[in-house]
């Protein structure tokens, strides 16, 4: 697996927070905007087949595979985290 | 005898009068997770199918709704301080799972027409799952046949309080005794009796049968004060308060 930097300011994650946003709005239709802090099930109500859905579309569009072995809903509890944890968690198809 | 595992199925959402019985018996942590959900429909879904889970809780050990609580553990399985329970909701349905003989988990799914479940089974599930999806005749076999599966995982993961993730891949199909890798150990899974464009299912730790009893309740049924709701779910002809 690549090691890719996790910093806020990696290319990879901004990518990621952009399509992620786009996903969920088009995905979830939230009423306020979707944000780095927006809460992925308590404020969105994400549910965990469509957090699969949201991540094989992830994958098709920044054609990554992430490694979802050590996700956990600790680690996706915001927009922010899920970036994090897929920016250090994901390799270059 | 067999160990029992009850079954309720009900509509999530309900009138001015029921959402405020519901809410009554939720604690502060759960009126504020409510309240932070984004519409109106998510609020009163939550409200629901944790109000119901209380009621249902509570009455099968006699416990008012109100003074049961639940502590999560490390992977976010919520324990009681009454019976074994376990929730789940989609769409418009909540399924609540209750024994006081052993762990359960539960998982209710409405279909998703416009998702592509091959795609997903074949990079998420086991191989012979993905190609038991594949063959699907149409787009809706295969989405039946893809969450039929999926809720089966999920009703794994939750009797065992592991991670979803990591036991995606773990074949649920076609035996009914799971091996679950994570917390390793065997769970016995079984589909539920769902409405059209739903799927459900129930698992317990072990491999030892147990009888799922299946209720499809109204909210109003729930929320019967008399008690008079538990003798309908054991006994069916009972009359309805």
């Amino acid at each position: 697996m690549l090691e890719h930097d996790t910093s806020t300011t990696s290319p990879l994650r901004d990518q990621v927070v952009e399509s992620l946003t786009a996903l969920l709005g088009r995905m979830l239709r939230p009423t306020a905007p979707v944000t780095e802090r927006t809460q992925l099930m308590d404020d969105l109500g994400l549910s965990s087949s469509l957090a699969l859905e949201l991540l094989l579309e992830l994958e098709d569009e920044l054609e990554i595979q992430i490694d979802v072995e050590d996700l956990d809903e600790d680690r996706m509890t915001t927009l922010g985290d899920l970036a994090d944890y897929i920016t250090a968690n994901s390799t270059p198809r | 005898m067999p160990d029992r595992v009850r079954v309720c199925v009900i509509a999530a959402h309900g009138s001015p009068d029921e959402l405020a019985r519901c809410r009554a018996v939720l604690d502060r942590d759960e009126r504020a997770r409510a309240a932070a959900l984004g519409t109106p429909w998510l609020r009163d879904r939550f409200t629901v199918a944790h109000g119901a889970l209380r009621v249902l809780a509570g009455h099968a050990v006699g416990v008012a709704p109100s003074a049961l609580v639940w502590r999560r553990g490390r992977h976010g399985k919520p324990t009681s301080t009454g019976p074994h329970t376990s929730l789940s909701y989609s769409g418009s349905l909540v399924a609540v799972a209750i024994s006081r003989d052993r762990p359960v988990g539960v998982d209710i799914e409405h279909l998703s027409p416009g998702r592509d479940p091959v795609g997903l089974a074949a990079r998420f599930f086991h191989p012979a799952e993905a190609r038991h999806v594949a063959a699907g005749a149409d787009a809706g076999e295969r989405a039946r046949r893809f969450t039929r599966l999926w809720v089966r995982k999920e009703a794994v993961v939750k009797a065992a309080g592991g991670r979803l993730w990591p036991n995606l891949a773990v074949a649920v199909h076609p035996d009914d005794v799971v091996a679950c890798v994570e917390p390793a150990g065997a769970y016995r899974v079984a589909d539920l009796v769902t409405p059209a464009g739903y799927r459900g299912a129930v698992a317990s730790p072990g491999d030892a049968p147990y009888v799922v009893e299946f209720h499809p309740l109204t909210l109003a049924d729930v929320l019967c004060s008399d008690g008079s709701m538990l003798e309908r779910m054991i006994d069916p002809p009972a009359p309805r308060c």
